[in-house]
């Protein structure tokens, strides 16, 4: 038996196994900016936003708990870079999205994680919010 | 994201993969994401090396705080991530892996092992038909 989805391969289910494969690479995608920048626990919440127990538990690779939606929310400010080009937390407050989203192609095993690249399939553009009329 | 393909030890119908399923939630996602970091190429957070197989092997393990030591045991083949074993340990056992699991895991990756290098032959083989 041949897998990519290890999580899959252990017996999650497979919308959790998906869930699992996303938390447990953006949580890597900070552990290690974390690491290369040699940042104390506490330093590290600061930057990220984040409780330092949740910034523990990324270190630590405990994914069960953390949530897709923060650890993105703390990549952005941090500028942490993964799955999507997602806009800078300067850009993003200047009210310029350019973004790209990775187009989750239903499989069964769930490869297209493994396939896909969000960088190259992207719909990235900058989009100019339409000025408020009154 | 992950581009080494996972391959397990199916010589006894699954059965050790039907043992790590019975694990519990949190062991299974903390050692599920070990194995994505080792498909990435990159060290896992939680492992030791395991020495005299050959190969590159290690066990990737999670202590549940308790006593209770979660193992994994992967061997890296030729840009594949073969998972040969999965076993429980009393964490008062000591780092020591027992003979038995050593034994197993050693016939398990000498079996692979095998298997890939007639895989290789026979692709060789194929090749040089076409030509």
């Amino acid at each position: 038996m041949s897998k990519r989805n290890v999580f899959l391969a252990m017996g999650f289910e497979p919308e959790d196994a998906m869930i699992l494969a996303v938390r447990s690479d953006l949580a890597d995608a900070i552990a290690k900016v974390l690491q290369r920048d040699g940042l104390r626990q506490a330093d590290a919440a600061d930057l990220l936003g984040l409780p330092q127990g949740v910034v523990s538990n990324i270190v630590r690779g405990r994914i069960d708990h953390l949530s897709i939606e923060r650890l993105m929310k703390a990549m952005v400010r941090a500028n942490i870079p993964g799955y999507a080009k997602w806009p800078t937390a300067d850009t993003a407050k200047a009210g310029v999205l350019h973004h790209s989203v990775v187009s989750p192609t239903i499989s069964a095993d769930l490869e297209f994680l493994d396939h896909v690249d969000p960088w190259a399939i992207g719909i990235g553009g900058d989009f100019h919010p339409e000025p408020e009329t009154h | 994201m992950p581009d080494r393909e996972l391959e397990f030890w199916d010589g006894d119908g699954g059965a050790f993969l039907e043992t790590v399923r019975s694990w519990p939630n949190d062991v299974r996602s903390a050692i599920g994401a070990d194995l994505r970091r080792v498909q990435r190429g990159e060290e896992p957070r939680n492992f030791k090396p395991l020495k005299g197989f050959g190969v590159a092997a290690a066990e990737v393990r999670h202590n549940d705080g308790a006593r209770v030591v979660y193992s994994v045991a992967f061997a890296s083949v030729s840009g594949k991530v073969f998972i040969a074993d999965a076993f429980m340990k009393d964490s008062g056992d000591g780092s020591e892996m027992r003979a038995a699991d050593r034994r197993r895991i050693t016939d398990r990756l000498r079996q692979y092992k095998a298997k890939y290098n007639q895989q290789q032959k026979k692709n060789k083989k194929q090749t040089r038909q076409l030509h």
